[in-house]
Parts: structure tokens; C-alpha cells; sequence
């Protein structure tokens, strides 16, 4: 009878606790020189369903004497029986305490995951702040979405990676392992990673402040310390590591299938979005690659679904040809095909036929605001025409459930641009009787029109980033107006919960000084905050006011164009000039065409040597 | 088309894999070794596999049931070798054969229950015991939900042999398992643990399905 036996009996699901999953890699301790732990700071089933962790998990484990192991947040029940049994948290594949691991990888998905970042490092038995770690401890990296902003948590990460990581996070690790090796100080090592391109190593920095709280200045205190740090990408594509296999999980994750990852970047420009930001230059695979990589894959994992995966997989330049490619084994291998999004302006029943074929669910798209003027502020070019006829085209083609995604609170919107959310609802309601009456399909069970009302959240690297969140209250009445101008029984209206929005745009666009303000609130109970049933907002208020700290100062201040901003030091490429352009731009509702009707000049082409796919 | 039967185990960590997880990790490991299996029809085809009565999680097995058809005429050996190949630690493949008793014959399941304890057990303890499973009737009080009924369970095991091994207790039972009533081994341990002071609050028993018996007690193939 061995110890963790003893705790899986009484756990819920104790199969996301065992590892041992069909493709999973276990290598021999004595052929292994460095050793990696990837922590994704959710659930299992969360941090399975993450792309990104099966590319790192399977390009680390390709360098020679590197082991790659899985750490997951353990569920409350878990975590109980853990701390009971005084037995810290261990990595999946080795079932070992994490102290036992070179370097820890953190993947920082949302600003909602920061506490869970704090829980996996004391559950593992390592100090949360860089500067208590000692020699012996990992070094703890950080890297994804909200890296580019790293200061509020600055001071619990050794180093920052900055940059699509198949090629710069092995050659960090690499590095590493050579400081290791040399037998270099925690300190000297720290300073060999600061001369790669794209590591930030936050200790090598001091950040002054005004008298009003914005920043000041920041200074190098290392010569090593870089003034800049330039995002890393990768030129090519197709030539890139992509895994062949994917480890298949025994439970039911939120998203088990086979996915292809078609290109990174996008064109549209939509104004609130940090993604199409933090990811360009635009760069596509290839459909040959493409076929080669879903045959591997679905060969070594049997699964049964393939998804294609971008920002907005239907902008692929050669996405019919893919597609059929795809179906031309698919189809009779019993794979399915499907799209994570779809656009409002290209959905057709041409696209349909060769996707999604089971007509099960509803489909989804994403207006993001009820008035045209609105969605011109936001650069959303998509017109109610547009979404008329893609209702109808859907509707047609068998699906009687619409979900559409706005948010609520953005720059300039007035209550009449709220309104108009509940009467897009109506007038895809009306076009559905409309094909009804035109003959064009039958009642069949009726309509089901779900709209979906987000808060927004202004995000560093996008021409919103300036902006005020608007405030809880006034959200509360945008909510409740809108609700109460929906009468219909086939159109229902879901809201997000404000008080999380008004944290993650505390969080989202924070400085250095919210980094004890976080660990007050992990130390007081919060954790898992982006689940509702976990999410303690009165904790946070305190921890901020026991911190001299406002939420307003960073949720719903407007910034100076010419306010210095915590994560101006880092370079991704697209400029800010263009930025603020595409800022000014949206305060006359100004829109901003697609990259491939016109290159904008956003300045990420630089990172490629001038090249991007939009530009042709 | 051939009705096959696959005879597998389920052991060490594989445990902890649920019934639902099960039959998926069946139909992506099938997939992957390229032994073709009838689908469904219908809207939503997926791969036909019948399972018999579900493992409870946490019990090991030797004897497992999974029925599936092969539409291609192959050897039923490379078909084994081909599956095994595929399955995750702790799940094997032990034969897959064509099917001669329906699977509505199963009427037993030999379980050998392993206990282990802070004290140690006495050939007195084992007296006891086999006492207390050769009596006229054994009574439990059953949980559910809603209510609390009183079940005999004597008549639901049809084999029950008790020994000392080492330190530990080993039970063998062969108790009632098909679609008229199902009598969850468990059931043994609270008998003993309600009607005698054998065992302390700390036991640690674990559970081995070793055998599937039709209702002749006779092994299930």
C-alpha cells in the first residue's frame, strides 16, 4: 500500500492524478541531466486542453538528457488530503516533489491564474519570491498572454520568456544547463539568461514613481540588464516543431482532440484584442505540413476529432485546400473536422459542408457590440447585413441555436449602443421566422438565440490599452437595462460576473507595486479566482487598501498617450505609434481595414526581416 | 463481419480509470491500431463495444469483458497483439477469442479481497469469519439517498473461503454479478465490520475481480 494509493481512494477523479497516460514520456533518471516542470496553474482538465503546453512538453523532451514532466493544480479535495498527509505536490510523470526539478515553466494563460501560481510553488515547498530562492531551487520561468505585462507578479518569477517558445525556451534551458554545469551561481546564471535575446529577468530592474503613482523611470541595476526586450518568433512556420504526438488523457478534459495548429497572427485589427497584437508578424503553415502533421497525429492518439487552430482559423489563405486535403482521409478514417470560431463576414454553407458535419450544438459568433458605431470604435467590421445572412445561411443548414458574443463597457459606448445588443437579438429572430415564411426550412423545434454580454477589459498592447474599464456600477445598470428589454423566450441574455472583470483590468494593465498585494490575497485564501464558486472579491478589496492601493488607479483611470506604462520596455513588434493611431482612429469611430486589403504599417514585420504573410 | 470477445485486465494505477474512461481509452486504442471495429449508424456513428457490468473505481481486475465486431477477416492473434500494443499500463489484453456463452450467462464474480490492519490477524479472526458467512442468514442495513433497507446478502455468495496470509486476511468470494442483482463485494467487509470487532477503524482492503463464472460457477469464456 503506498502512500498516494492511500490518497487517490478518496479523492473525486483520482485518474487526473496518475500520469501514466498513453503517450506520455518517462525517461531514465540516469540518462537525464536537466529536469523541467511544466505548471499550469489550473486543473487538469484545463491545463490538458492547452495547445501550447503539449508543443513545450514535446519539443523539451526532444533535447537529449532533458526530462519534461506535467504539474497540475490539485482540486480542493486533493489539496486537502495533501496537506493532511504532509505530502507536498509532485509532477505527473515522476510522481516527484517538485524541488527536485532545474527549472519550473509557468504558462500564464489569464491574470485570474497569477494566485494559482503562488498555490502550486508553496504546495511544491518553494519560496514564492525570487529572492528568498536559494541555490538549490528551481528557477521559476514565466511565459504566455500575460508575460507581456509580467510586473504585478515580477517578484515571484527568476525570468520572464518572451516570445513564441519552441526555439527560445530550449535554448534558455540549454543555457541553463551550462550555467548548471559550470557550476555558475544562482546569481551568474540569472545574468548568462539576461543576455539571451527576449528573457526578461525582472531583479535586474528598479522601477520610480511619481508622486500621482504613475511610473517614473526604470533603471538597469546589472550590465547585463537590457533597456528593451524584443518578443521572440519563429520565421518558419512549417519547418517549426510541431508535436507528432499528443498525450491522450484518461478523463474527460475540456477539450480532447486532435489539434492543427494553421497559422499564427491576425489580420483584422479589432481594437480590444491583445492576441491579434502579441502574435504578429502573420505567418501561415503550409497545407503540406499541415496534412502531414494531422496524419502523425491521429495516427499516435487514435482521437477522433481534429480541430484547426489560429485566432481566426476561417482567414487561412488556403483553407479549402486544407480542408479537403484533410477530408480526402478523414472522412473515411471517421475523423471529424472542426473550427474553434467562425466569422460573422465569411461563414458559408461551403465552409459547413466540409466541417461540423454532426449538426449537434449551436454555432457561435461573436458581433462583440450591439451598434454599428460601436463596432466601428472597436474595429469589428462586421455589418448587421452580414449577420443577417449568416444567421439565415445557418439556419438553413439545420442549426436552430445561435450564441452571439458582445461585451459591454467599451470605450465611448452609450446606453443606446448597449440597447442594441437586445435588438440584434430580435433581428436574428426576425430573420428566423423569415426563412420560415420564405420557405427556405421548416419550425423543427423551434429557435434558441443566446446572447452572451462580457465585460470589457482594456488589455496592454492594444490601442485600448489607455482606456478606463467603465465602472461596476455603471455595468450593474447596462446589465439590468438590457435584461429588461429582452422579452422573448427563444432569446436569453447571460452576463460575466463584473466583480472578476474588474480585477483581471486591475491585474491586466498593473505595475510592480500589485505584486504584494497579490501575494496578500493568496496568503488570505484566494486562489482558483477565475472559478465563481472560488473567486473572494472582498479579499482582494482589502488586500489592495491594506496595500495603499486603488482599484480605480488601475481598472477605470484613463492614461496619458504619453504616460510612461509598465510593459513599454518590452518590444513585440508592433509599435506604438500605431497603437495610438488606431486609438485616435477609434475615437471618431474610424475603421481600419483588413492587414490584407492594405498593409497598416503596425511594425511587426521587423521581427521577421521585413516579412509578414498579410503584406503578400 | 466476427463477434469478438477481448479478455483484459485492469491493474496497478489503471484502477483509477473510471467505467466512461474506460470504454474511451477502448475506442482510441482500437483506432490507433488499425484493427477495424463496426460503428454505429445513425447521426453520431461511433465504435459498437459492449462492456460487461462495470468495474467499481478502485478494484483490480484480471477478468474483464469488452465485445466488439471486426469487419476485416483477420487473425484473432495479431488482433491481440495489436490492441496490447496500444493500451496504456495497467490494461493488457489476454485473448480475444469468438464468443460462445452470451454475455447474459455471466451470474458470478470471484473476487479475493486483501485486508490489512494495524493489529495483526489471528486464525480465531478467520474462524469467526467463516462463521459469520455460513450461517443461516446475514444481515445488512443498505444506504441509499433515500432510504435504508435491510438486505440478507448470504444468499447473493455463492463461494466464500477465508485464510491468513502473512499478516493480512485474504477473502476469495464468488458474490452475485448480472442483470438480476449485483452484490458489490464491499458489502463483505461491512458484514464483518458490523457484526464483529475484527477489524479497527484503520483497515486497508483492496479488491481483485480474479474471475467472470456463469451461473454454474464455472469460469465464463
Amino acid at each position: 500500500m503506498d502512500k498516494l494509493d492511500l490518497l487517490l481512494r478518496s479523492v473525486q477523479k483520482p485518474a487526473r492524478y496518475i500520469g501514466n497516460e498513453v503517450n506520455s514520456i518517462h525517461k531514465n533518471k540516469a540518462d537525464v541531466d536537466f529536469r523541467m516542470a511544466m505548471c499550469f496553474p489550473d486543473v487538469y482538465e484545463v491545463g490538458m486542453s492547452h495547445l501550447g503546453l503539449k508543443i513545450l512538453y514535446g519539443v523539451i523532451n526532444e533535447i537529449d538528457g532533458m526530462w519534461c514532466e506535467r504539474v497540475f493544480c490539485p482540486h480542493d479535495d486533493m489539496e486537502q488530503k495533501l496537506k493532511d498527509n504532509a505530502m507536498p505536490l509532485f509532477a505527473l510523470e515522476s510522481g516527484d516533489p517538485i524541488t527536485h526539478f532545474d527549472a519550473l515553466g509557468f504558462t500564464l494563460q489569464t491574470e485570474m491564474s497569477f494566485t494559482n501560481v503562488l498555490n502550486i510553488l508553496e504546495l511544491g515547498h518553494i519560496p514564492l519570491k525570487s529572492e528568498d530562492r536559494g541555490e538549490d531551487m528551481p528557477f521559476v520561468i514565466g511565459g504566455g498572454p500575460c508575460a507581456y505585462n509580467p510586473e504585478p507578479v515580477h517578484s515571484f518569477f527568476d525570468m520572464f520568456n518572451l516570445g513564441e517558445g519552441e526555439e527560445m525556451l530550449p535554448n534558455l534551458l540549454i543555457k541553463i544547463r551550462e550555467c548548471k554545469k559550470k557550476g555558475l551561481s544562482r546569481l551568474d546564471t540569472l545574468k548568462e539568461c539576461a543576455k539571451l535575446d527576449g528573457i526578461y529577468v525582472p531583479s535586474f530592474y528598479e522601477v520610480d514613481y511619481n508622486d500621482d503613482g504613475t511610473i517614473k523611470g526604470r533603471r538597469t541595476l546589472v550590465p547585463e540588464a537590457k533597456d528593451t526586450i524584443t518578443k521572440q518568433v519563429v520565421k518558419d512556420l512549417s519547418a517549426m516543431y510541431y508535436p507528432d504526438k499528443f498525450i491522450v488523457p484518461f478523463c474527460e478534459v475540456v477539450h480532447d482532440r486532435a489539434m492543427l495548429e494553421v497559422f499564427r497572427g491576425c489580420t483584422r485589427g479589432c481594437r480590444f484584442c491583445q492576441a491579434g497584437q502579441l502574435y504578429r508578424p502573420i505567418r501561415e503553415k503550409s497545407v503540406e505540413a499541415l496534412n502531414e502533421q494531422a496524419k502523425k497525429l491521429i495516427s499516435t492518439t487514435g482521437y477522433e476529432e481534429m480541430s484547426l487552430t489560429s485566432l481566426s482559423t476561417s482567414d487561412y489563405t488556403r483553407l479549402f485546400e486544407l480542408i479537403d486535403m484533410l477530408n480526402s482521409w478523414c472522412e473515411k478514417d471517421m475523423i471529424s473536422l472542426s473550427l474553434p470560431s467562425l466569422r460573422v463576414d465569411n461563414f458559408s454553407m461551403e465552409l459547413m459542408d466540409r466541417v461540423q458535419k454532426v449538426r449537434k450544438g449551436g454555432l457561435t459568433f461573436a458581433p462583440e457590440a450591439g451598434s454599428q458605431r460601436m463596432r466601428d470604435i472597436i474595429n469589428k467590421n462586421v455589418t448587421e447585413e452580414q449577420l443577417r445572412n449568416t444567421c439565415r445561411i445557418a439556419f438553413k443548414g439545420g442549426w436552430h441555436t445561435i450564441k452571439l458574443y458582445f461585451m459591454m463597457g467599451l470605450p465611448y459606448e452609450t446606453e443606446e449602443d448597449v440597447m442594441g445588443i437586445g435588438k440584434l437579438g430580435y433581428t436574428v429572430l426576425e430573420e428566423y421566422f423569415k426563412g420560415i415564411r420564405e420557405g427556405e426550412y421548416t419550425k423543427d423545434g423551434g429557435v434558441n438565440i443566446r446572447l452572451s454580454v462580457a465585460c470589457f477589459i482594456p488589455k496592454p498592447f492594444t490601442p485600448f490599452q489607455w482606456v478606463g474599464q467603465d465602472t461596476k456600477e455603471n455595468l450593474r445598470k447596462k446589465q439590468i437595462a438590457l435584461k429588461g428589454s429582452v422579452h422573448s423566450k427563444k432569446i436569453t441574455v447571460h452576463y460575466h460576473d463584473s466583480d472578476i472583470s474588474v480585477l483581471e483590468a486591475v491585474l491586466a494593465r498593473g505595475d510592480r507595486r500589485l505584486a504584494p498585494v497579490i501575494e496578500t490575497a493568496f496568503k488570505n485564501g484566494c486562489k482558483m479566482d477565475n472559478w465563481d464558486d472560488h473567486f473572494k472579491y472582498d479579499v482582494w478589496l482589502d488586500a489592495l487598501e491594506q496595500h495603499g492601493l486603488s482599484k480605480e488607479f488601475y481598472a477605470n483611470r484613463v492614461r496619458d498617450f504619453d504616460e510612461i506604462l509598465p510593459w513599454d520596455f518590452i518590444d513585440i513588434g508592433v509599435s506604438k505609434a500605431h497603437l495610438v493611431r488606431e486609438a485616435k482612429k477609434s475615437m471618431e469611430a474610424a475603421t481600419t481595414a483588413d492587414c490584407r486589403t492594405r498593409c497598416q504599417g503596425c511594425g511587426a514585420d521587423k521581427l521577421c526581416g521585413g516579412y509578414c504573410h498579410a503584406k503578400g | 463481419m466476427q463477434k469478438v470477445r477481448i479478455y483484459f485486465t485492469k491493474t496497478g494505477r489503471a484502477k483509477y480509470i473510471s467505467h466512461l474512461d474506460l470504454m474511451r481509452t477502448f475506442m482510441r486504442a482500437i483506432k490507433r491500431s488499425g484493427v477495424k471495429i463496426k460503428y454505429t449508424e445513425g447521426f453520431n456513428p461511433h465504435p459498437h463495444m459492449v462492456f460487461g457490468n462495470p468495474l467499481s473505481l478502485g478494484y483490480e481486475s484480471i477478468a474483464e469483458i469488452c465485445e466488439v465486431k471486426l469487419i476485416d477477416d483477420v487473425a484473432l492473434k495479431d488482433v491481440k497483439d495489436a490492441i496490447n500494443a496500444q493500451m496504456p499500463e495497467g490494461i493488457e489484453i489476454r485473448d480475444v477469442l469468438p464468443i460462445k456463452k452470451e454475455l447474459k450467462q455471466i451470474g458470478y464474480c470471484r473476487y479475493r479481497i486483501t485486508i490489512e490492519d494495524k493489529n495483526a490477524f489471528s486464525d480465531n479472526d478467520v474462524k469467526s469469519i467463516v462463521g459469520l458467512f455460513s450461517g443461516d442468514k446475514l444481515e445488512i442495513v443498505k444506504k441509499s439517498k433515500s432510504s435504508e433497507k435491510t438486505m440478507d446478502i448470504l444468499p447473493l455468495i455463492a463461494e466464500f473461503d477465508c485464510a491468513l496470509q502473512e499478516d493480512k486476511l485474504v477473502i476469495t468470494a464468488a458474490v452475485s454479478f448480472n442483470t438480476n442483482i449485483s452484490l458489490n463485494p464491499d458489502h463483505i467487509l461491512k458484514a464483518i465490520a458490523e457484526k464483529t470487532d475484527i477489524l479497527s477503524d484503520e483497515y486497508y482492503a483492496t479488491f481483485l475481480k480474479v474471475a467472470t463464472l456463469d451461473y454454474e460457477l464455472n469460469d465464463f469464456r
